[in-house]
């Protein structure tokens, strides 16, 4: 099975799931209490798909093996073809920078630095991203005003911003220098059902354009309702967990 | 924005913290400096207590023992030169000029040293420094004083003030010269050096005031007033110490061969240089304490700040998480969490410099007038260079140490940091 999805892979890159997990195990290190595995799970370009489960079952956990920011105990995370496990530490973030465009439910921007400098802050470290952009202050303004900011932000501290507003910037962030997945960790979880919405509408608006694989992960129905594809955890992941010794 | 870039901001969104922390670096850097210059100070100082004195004789004894009684007033002279014998030293063709000290009288506590007018020409400190009168003149009568600075100030003496010699120094002082009282005629300058804890009369007062003693104590029955006394001979049989300068420096050891094998009687040359630093050796353990206290207080004093002020680590650990998430290494993460660290001991270190130069350039014509200790205006030498970098080694270290546990905490948070 694993020897047929190499094969698959090296004929025609462009076919290769844009997620792929395969008999992935994993365990915090130092907390033995939580374990997940996940016997196989792929993820096709293009996508848009919710992974569904309660607090505290593994999702931020999984995106964390998706991003290549910790990496599996046994099995393999394939990212647009290309196995994290093969590559080393640095490779593997400079792999993330270039390909995933990353959204935290908070805290996603750096408070002292301005709005621009924020959503430009990946092309420091994603030679790829910066390379398919021109100009970037001039990228930097189109997608605030596509994300409905006003562009007189642009030189704002972000600590300036309200919530709505920066997990906005947060999006642009994540699309500039177009990567080809991004990945969110329940991003609207902060907002209320108005600006939920509109922040969706926003995100799968410039996701469309650009043909970005979008997973998010959250333990809202409601917006998981929204995606093209829900998935639930726990149909995906063998989790087992010894509540006492937990650290949430 | 370079990691650089990224660095410096983020230290300037914690202006008021980095600052508190590279004022603790600074004032680490300012006392360890301080401390070194007024060692120097003290140092040079002290090697500068006599200059100009190319040879000290005295009866002999050892060098250090010499310089002590000779030029700093502490301790006695075991024997004493012959006049004769001073005749014959200050003959040899290769002298120049020659002072006679004549040491073994008191004033509540200060010393009286009977010598020549010649004196306040010769006696000269840090490098080419003269006695400077601060009012009045030389000692010209019989019955004239001249005191040093600390004498006027700690005693409240002016011109015109009647003073009495003790016989004898210190707890030995009780029987005084109080038939033959002195008139202060002058005030010397404050130089530091021993100069200013001095009463200065002339050679024949000592005789005078000694005319009707014999071994320490008046001779019962004989008793010559102040004014008979003029008309006496007053050389003096013999004195303590002689202060020599040479025609030529390259004499001074060959004169203090002929010194020191002097036939007649026994006595000692040293060059004051030599036994300043000899006795320097001495004093400098104490200095070694001194420099040892100023390292610690210097060290300890930026971990407790740095570490208290830095620390902020669910700021650090948010800052962290973004890097990581937009691809920066875990060497990138620690890189800027360095370069932040060295950019405050850097500038704690310059900061500490200026403050150094800055209280220096106030401190100094203070240090030097209340306590005739001079510190120069000099650049830092390798060895203080060399402190300072450590001083600001060990603030940076210090203050990776809570960088470092935010980065250890991201590195343990996964994608994201968990709340
Ligand atoms: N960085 C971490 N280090 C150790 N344990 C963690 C870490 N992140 C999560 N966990 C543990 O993993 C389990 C799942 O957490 P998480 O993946 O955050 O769930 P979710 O995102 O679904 O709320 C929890 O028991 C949590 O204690
Ligand atoms: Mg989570």
């Amino acid at each position: 099975m694993a020897q047929a999805r190499k094969a698959e892979t090296a004929k025609d890159r462009a076919e290769t799931p844009a997620i792929a997990f395969d008999s992935v195990e994993f365990a915090w290190p130092g907390s033995a209490s939580f374990r997940i595995e996940i016997e196989e799970l792929a993820i096709a370009r293009g996508d848009r798909v919710a992974l569904l489960g309660p607090s505290g079952c593994g999702k931020s956990t999984f995106l964390s093996l998706l991003c290549g920011v910790v990496t599996p105990d046994a099995g393999d995370v394939t990212i647009l073809g290309q196995s994290l496990g093969t590559l080393g530490g640095p490779a593997r973030d400079r792999f993330r920078g270039d390909h995933i465009g990353v959204i935290f439910q908070l805290f996603n921007l750096l408070p002292y630095a301005t709005v621009t400098q924020n959503i430009l802050l990946p092309l420091t470290f994603a030679p790829e991203r910066r390379r398919r952009v021109d100009d970037p202050a001039l990228e930097a303004t189109q997608l605030l005003s596509a994300l409905g900011l006003e562009t007189a932000l642009a030189d704002a501290p972000a600590r300036d911003l309200s919530v709505g507003q920066q997990q906005r910037v947060a999006v642009a962030r994540a699309l500039i220098g177009s990567p080809e997945i991004i990945a969110a960790d329940e991003p609207t979880s902060a907002l209320d059902a108005d600006r939920r919405d509109h922040f969706l509408d926003l995100l799968f608006a410039k996701a469309e354009e650009t043909r970005t694989t979008v997973i998010l992960v959250t333990h809202d129905p409601s917006v998981a309702a929204r995606f093209d594809r829900q998935i639930a955890l726990s149909d995906v992941a063998r989790v087992s967990r010894d509540d006492a010794g937990g650290t949430l | 924005m370079t990691v650089l870039q990224l660095a410096l901001q983020s230290l300037s969104a914690r202006l008021s913290a980095v600052f508190l922390a590279i004022l603790s670096i600074a004032v680490s850097v300012a006392l360890l400096m301080s401390v070194a210059s007024v060692r120097d100070g003290a140092r040079s100082s002290f090697a500068n207590t006599i200059s100009g004195t190319d040879m000290v004789v005295g009866a002999r004894t050892g060098g250090v023992q010499l310089m002590l009684y000779a030029v700093f007033r502490i301790g006695d002279a075991t024997n004493n030169i012959t006049w004769q014998s001073y005749q014959d030293i200050r003959a040899h063709p290769a002298v120049e000029w020659s002072v006679p000290l004549s040491l073994g009288d008191s004033h509540r506590g200060f010393r009286v040293l009977g010598t020549t007018q010649e004196y306040f020409e010769r006696y000269s400190y840090r490098g080419d420094r003269a006695l400077v009168f601060a009012s009045g003149q030389r000692f010209d009568d019989l019955y004239d004083a001249v005191i040093g600075a600390d004498v006027a100030s700690a005693l409240g003496y002016e011109i015109g003030q009647e003073i009495i010699v003790a016989h004898g120094i210190g707890a030995e002082a009780f029987r005084e010269h109080d038939d033959k009282p002195f008139i202060v005629a002058g005030v010397l300058e404050k130089t530091g050096t021993p100069v200013d804890r001095t009463v200065h009369v002339s050679l024949e007062a000592i005789e005078a005031i000694h005319i009707d003693w014999r071994q320490g104590a008046p001779v019962p029955g004989v008793q010559i007033t102040a004014e008979e006394t003029r008309q006496l001979n007053l050389q003096p049989k013999a004195i303590t110490a002689a202060l020599v300068g040479m025609k030529s420096k390259l004499a001074v050891f060959d004169y203090q061969r002929f010194v020191n094998e002097y036939p007649e009687e026994p006595l000692t040359a040293v060059l004051p240089g030599v036994a300043l630093q000899q006795l320097w050796r001495v004093i400098g353990l104490g200095e070694v304490a001194l420099a040892a206290v100023a390292v610690l207080g210097a060290a300890a004093a930026p971990p407790g700040t740095a570490t208290m002020l830095l620390a902020t680590p669910t700021a650090r650990r948010r800052e962290l998480a973004i890097l990581r998430a937009v691809g920066a290494s875990p060497a990138t993460v620690l890189g800027l969490l360095i370069i932040e660290a060295a950019a405050i001991a850097l500038a704690g270190a310059i900061l500490g410099a200026a403050l150094h130069y800055l209280g220096l350039a106030l401190a100094q014509p203070w240090l030097d007038e209340a306590f005739g200790l001079y510190l120069p205006i000099t650049a830092p030498s390798w060895n203080e260079l060399g402190l300072v970098g450590l001083i600001g080694l060990c603030g940076a270290l210090v203050g990776l140490l809570p960088a470092v546990r935010a980065y250890r905490m991201s590195l343990a948070d996964g994608i994201a940091v968990r709340n």
